[in-house]
């Protein structure tokens, strides 16, 4: 093996092949949708449950997924050189694409592990886009005019029902809109891992309450 | 294999079993070596000196031995190339203390870099951690030469053939041998 690694494994794909509740979500959905314009990432018809309460990781009926998924979260985190010893789920939520239904590009913001599970994807359903890292390294480089390749702005990857990927929360993502009659769900979570003894408790916080009387006078 | 391969492979590392005859290499730095912008300490360079090192008969079967190797980079990097060639190549000496400063090779598509003499403590190459600002949020493990850190280190040893992108900021560990450092370094550009 010639190749040296300089750099992590940054995605990694499983497949959970017990599946994933179909009608459950589709539930949750109905109850907690936001249409997508009410929503900053959403677009042309697409709905999420993102900012409810109702995180589908705490249904009872996730448990074998999540104790399926712990390791993977683990080696995502070893892989990064993170150091924690513990980690949490912060936030999940479901998004519906219908027909034309697609997400905006977007970022899941510091310190995360984001996974995103393909609840239900129909064949030409649309891919998952991630905006390619170091495009502009290769600048130099006379490229291959090929989509998706190293010298293109975005790289697809395909995804199938139950496909699980793993990614860090900064690497700026988007999905191709949904080309078929049937929806695509698409299952999220947002991990964080910390060392508890490094982490002030809320007591320890001294909060203030955001005042608006400190901006700055806007010049005329 | 769950891994999912985002980005492509950025270097190589081989090792070439014939060897290489030092004499030639020290003579050429005897003759016309001088400290350059990045060599310090004591270190080097025949680097812009003339001389094209990649030009000895000698180096033959070098040459051929590393061709599919850099096929192999540029098509990895899917460069739409027909031809390629070498633009430059040159060597640097590190006696104990010597090192080169951090560089890059501009618009080089692919950088060779030979351990021709890599003496035993004779200090490792290094990478900037180009990558590095993308982690700042996750709580980081001080250890050196990990993702956090500003530096990653490759193990060297004689006769290693490194092979990388022209955009990677790199150095050169200090020498803490009594025996000399060589390094050959072979630039290439394709079109």
């Amino acid at each position: 093996m010639n190749e040296v690694k300089i750099i992590p494994n940054i995605v990694f794909k499983y497949s959970y092949e017990p599946g994933f509740n179909v009608d459950k979500f589709k539930e949750h959905i109905e109850l907690h949708g936001n249409k997508s314009e009410y929503s900053l990432s959403e677009a042309d018809g697409g709905i999420t449950t993102a900012g409810n309460n109702d995180n589908p990781h705490f249904w009872p009926s996730m448990s074998p997924f999540l104790t399926w998924l712990r390791p993977k979260i683990e080696i995502a985190l070893n892989e990064w050189d993170v150091a924690y010893d513990s980690w949490f789920i912060s936030k999940s939520w479901a998004n519906l694409h219908p027909k034309g239904g697609h997400t905006k590009p977007h970022e899941h913001g510091p310190g995360s592990v984001v996974i995103s599970c393909y609840v239900k994807q129909p064949t030409n359903g649309g891919n998952l886009l991630f905006e390619s890292l170091l495009r502009e390294r290769w600048i130099a480089y006379s490229r291959e005019d090929k989509t998706s390749n190293i010298h293109d702005y975005w790289r697809e990857v395909a995804v199938n029902t139950n496909d699980v990927l793993l990614f860090p929360g900064w690497v700026t993502h988007k999905t191709q809109a949904n080309e078929t009659d049937e929806d695509r769900i698409v299952f999220t979570i947002n991990i964080g891992a910390v060392i508890q003894g490094q982490m002030l408790q809320q007591d320890d916080l001294h909060i203030q309450e955001r005042s608006d009387d400190t901006s700055i006078p806007r010049r005329k | 294999m769950n891994e999912y391969k985002f980005l492509p492979t950025l270097m190589w590392k081989y090792n070439y079993e014939p060897g290489f005859d030092t004499t030639e290499f020290s003579k050429s730095l005897d003759r016309i070596g001088v400290k350059g912008n990045y060599e310090a300490d004591g270190g080097l360079t025949t680097a812009g000196m003339g001389e094209n090192i990649h030009e000895w008969p000698s180096l033959v079967p070098f040459l051929n031995w590393l061709r599919p190797k850099i096929e192999v980079a540029l098509n990895e990097w899917q460069v739409n190339w027909k031809q390629y060639f070498i633009t430059k190549s040159w060597v640097n000496s590190h006696p104990k203390g010597g090192y080169t400063r951090t560089h890059d090779h501009g618009s080089t598509h692919v950088v060779v870099s030979i351990y021709i003499k890599q003496p035993e403590n004779g200090g490792y190459v290094e990478f900037e951690n180009f990558m590095r600002r993308e982690w700042i949020s996750y709580m980081r493990r001080d250890e050196p030469g990990n993702m956090h850190d500003y530096y990653s280190e490759v193990p060297i040893k004689t006769n290693d053939v490194l092979i990388f992108p022209g955009w990677m900021s790199h150095r050169a560990q200090p020498s803490k041998s009594d025996n000399e450092r060589l390094v050959f370094t072979l630039n290439y550009f394709a079109q």
